[in-house]
């Protein structure tokens, strides 16, 4: 029996991946060993440590799921820390005499503290560009930390992937603040200013996270 | 040497000081159904006050009346053109710290009495700042400083009351928390959503506080206090009552209790406080212990040793003082070097790098904090003094059966 909408499905390929299927992903033999690794130093309260595995499980799912991460190094031992590669623009100013450069991956470390589980923390605590350097973008700080800045704070208990999505859609700009005088946020008041002058260049990109144009190997 | 929060002891008055008051035993009245004599015991109390507002402003001076032997206040606030309505303050005020006001006061009402301020948040101040207490009370007017407060003196396994007002409908609560092992309940575990919805909406961060490398600068917006002046002296008095009767085993038990005052009814209801198994607070009392050890040549693995947690030799996590753990840092090279000391965030002196010269900045992925074992790797058999920690006044360490607070130096030395 022929489906009455089958003539409205596509037969080039798979359906587009979308994150409510996250949970169904089963994760490859590469990223159960790097789990099972690191699970086995994990540190702290037994719910604490049920919730670092759960939030990494979602995140290596994330990276299968989307093919736009890599991710290089897990640690919990006592936070969880995750050091990871992002295909996403990152804009780099290493000489302001010249143009801006666009470096088309980033390498972002991760911390996930214990203390998110019974408040709000600060937006810049999670996410920081470890390359390239010189970033240059409103939410990240123009210094050899480069805190990349989500918001005002980060409501307690929030997942991991979250902090992920945001931290590709504030990377590309799709969702900015360009105010230097809001403070929610804004780590780098004169990259404000000169976005403003160059809105031609926003967003860097308009790729949606689960479809990536380049697989990153 | 980077200054940390921390308390100032309130100078000695001068010969123009008022006459010295009578002792306290003249007043204290003979208590039915008890042979207990109080005066003693309240001259050798020490007691916290956090929160130097309407409520705790006049616990603090209750307090100096029963001629405590010492007092700790803790309050970031001025008093505003509007304090005088609600607080024990007079209009010319608006301007004057809550805490240091509050101090002076108590300081004219019994001279003796040590009296110790602090002009900023009580979640700020370093964990062996509170140690010497036998009890604190607290009339914060946000949540975030009651789970911060509540979590601090079940670690340190010290009594705990909390006093709060709702003026809307002229209600008085008493909460006490015995703290005796960690397993009670804290101010966290009475929280339902609405707690949760509002401690989100509190809670804001300002972005200079990644600048300064230190604690975010975390401002908690609470409205200000509604209610009557009447209402917060009630409050006052019921909580100085339980305090009363905890110090002096009076009447009925009142660890772990909820007093509840209703002004419309005048009713008066005692409610348990029970621990919830869902909180996310770290329910844990610290062992506390003074180090015998020359400190600086102490090492983490000696003072975990003297803490009774060598049975977590793989799991225990360790905070010094106020500083962090840099395992490697960021310079101008493209290899992050390895730093592998304890760096206080505040240091302006930066090592530099032998290679390219430039100061090594911590490099936050490898920047612990709160510093697991795993990561110390041999640094735990080092001296302190080698890791950069030489100067450190405490340290906690932390495993999954039992945690300490590991202080320098023998009892008596208080850092002020």
């Amino acid at each position: 029996m022929i489906h009455p909408l089958a003539h409205l499905q596509s037969d080039s390929g798979p359906a587009a991946p979308d994150l409510s299927t996250l949970g169904q992903v089963a994760l490859n033999p590469m990223h159960q060993r790097m789990l099972d690794q690191a699970a086995r130093n994990s540190g702290g309260a037994p719910h604490w440590q049920h919730r670092k595995l759960v939030e990494v499980t979602d995140v290596a799912r994330l990276a299968q799921l989307s093919h736009r991460m890599v991710l290089l190094h897990l640690d919990l031992t006592w936070d969880l820390r995750i050091d990871l590669l992002m295909r996403v623009p990152v804009p780099c100013l290493p000489d302001p005499t010249k143009p801006l450069q666009i470096a088309p991956v980033a390498r972002l470390g991760l911390i996930y503290r214990p203390a998110i589980l019974e408040m709000p923390q600060p937006g810049y605590s999670l996410v920081h560009i470890i390359e390239p350097r010189q970033v240059w973008h409103p939410h990240v700080s123009f210094d050899e930390t480069q805190a990349l800045c989500l918001g005002p704070a980060i409501p307690a208990s929030w997942p991991l992937r979250e902090c992920l999505l945001l931290s590709y859609m504030a990377l590309c700009m799709i969702a900015i603040e360009l105010d230097p005088f809001n403070s929610a946020g804004v780590l780098n008041a004169a990259s404000c200013e000169f976005y403003q002058r160059n809105g031609a260049l926003l967003p860097l990109s308009r790729e949606p996270f689960l479809r990536p144009k380049e697989v990153l190997q | 040497m980077p200054k940390h929060a921390s308390f100032t002891a309130l100078p000695r008055l001068g010969r123009q000081a008022l006459p010295q008051p009578a002792p306290i035993a003249e007043r204290l009245p003979a208590l039915i159904g008890t042979q207990v004599d109080c005066a003693p015991i309240f001259r050798s109390f020490k007691v916290a006050v956090l929160g130097n507002g309407s409520v705790g402003g006049r616990i603090a001076t209750h307090l100096a009346r029963l001629q405590v032997q010492k007092l700790w206040l803790a309050d970031p606030k001025a008093y505003s053109h509007t304090s005088s309505a609600t607080h024990d303050c007079l209009p010319r005020l608006a301007g004057t710290g809550k805490s240091l006001h509050v101090g002076r006061l108590c300081r004219a009402i019994h001279p003796q009495t040590q009296v110790r301020v602090f002009a900023g948040r009580a979640q700020d101040l370093p964990l062996d700042a509170l140690v010497d207490v036998d009890m604190a009370i607290m009339a914060p007017d946000n949540l975030a400083a009651e789970m911060a407060i509540g979590q601090r003196f079940m670690n340190l396994g010290k009594p705990l009351v909390h006093a709060a007002v709702h003026g809307e409908s002229l209600t008085v609560q008493i909460r006490t928390y015995l703290n005796a092992d960690g397993r009670g309940p804290c101010p966290a575990c009475g929280y339902g959503a609405s707690e949760w919805s509002q401690l989100a909406q509190q809670v804001q961060y300002s972005c200079d506080g990644q600048h300064t490398g230190g604690s975010a600068r975390l401002r908690a917006e609470a409205p200000v206090t509604r209610s009557f002046s009447y209402l917060c002296s009630t409050a006052s008095d019921l909580a100085l009552n339980q305090t009363a009767k905890l110090v002096l085993n009076l009447g009925t038990p009142v660890g772990d209790t909820l007093l509840e005052y209703c002004g419309y009814t005048n009713a008066m209801s005692v409610s348990p406080l029970t621990r919830n198994s869902n909180c996310p607070c770290h329910h844990c009392r610290y062992v506390v212990v003074r180090s015998e050890v020359t400190w600086r040549n102490a090492t983490l693995e000696q003072l975990a040793r003297a803490a009774g947690c060598t049975g977590d030799a793989q799991g225990l996590a360790f905070t010094v003082d106020q500083s962090s753990w840099v395992a490697r840092g960021v310079c101008r090279c493209a290899e992050p070097p390895r730093v592998e000391r304890f760096i206080n965030p505040l240091a302006t002196a930066r090592p530099r790098c032998r290679r390219c010269s430039q100061p090594i900045l911590p490099q936050p992925l490898h920047t612990y904090p709160e510093v697991p074992s795993a990561i110390l790797g041999a640094a735990v058999a080092l001296p302190l003094r080698s890791l950069g920690a030489g100067h450190a006044r405490w340290v906690r360490i932390r495993g999954a059966q039992r945690s300490a607070l590991v202080l320098a130096g023998p009892s008596g030395k208080e850092r002020t």
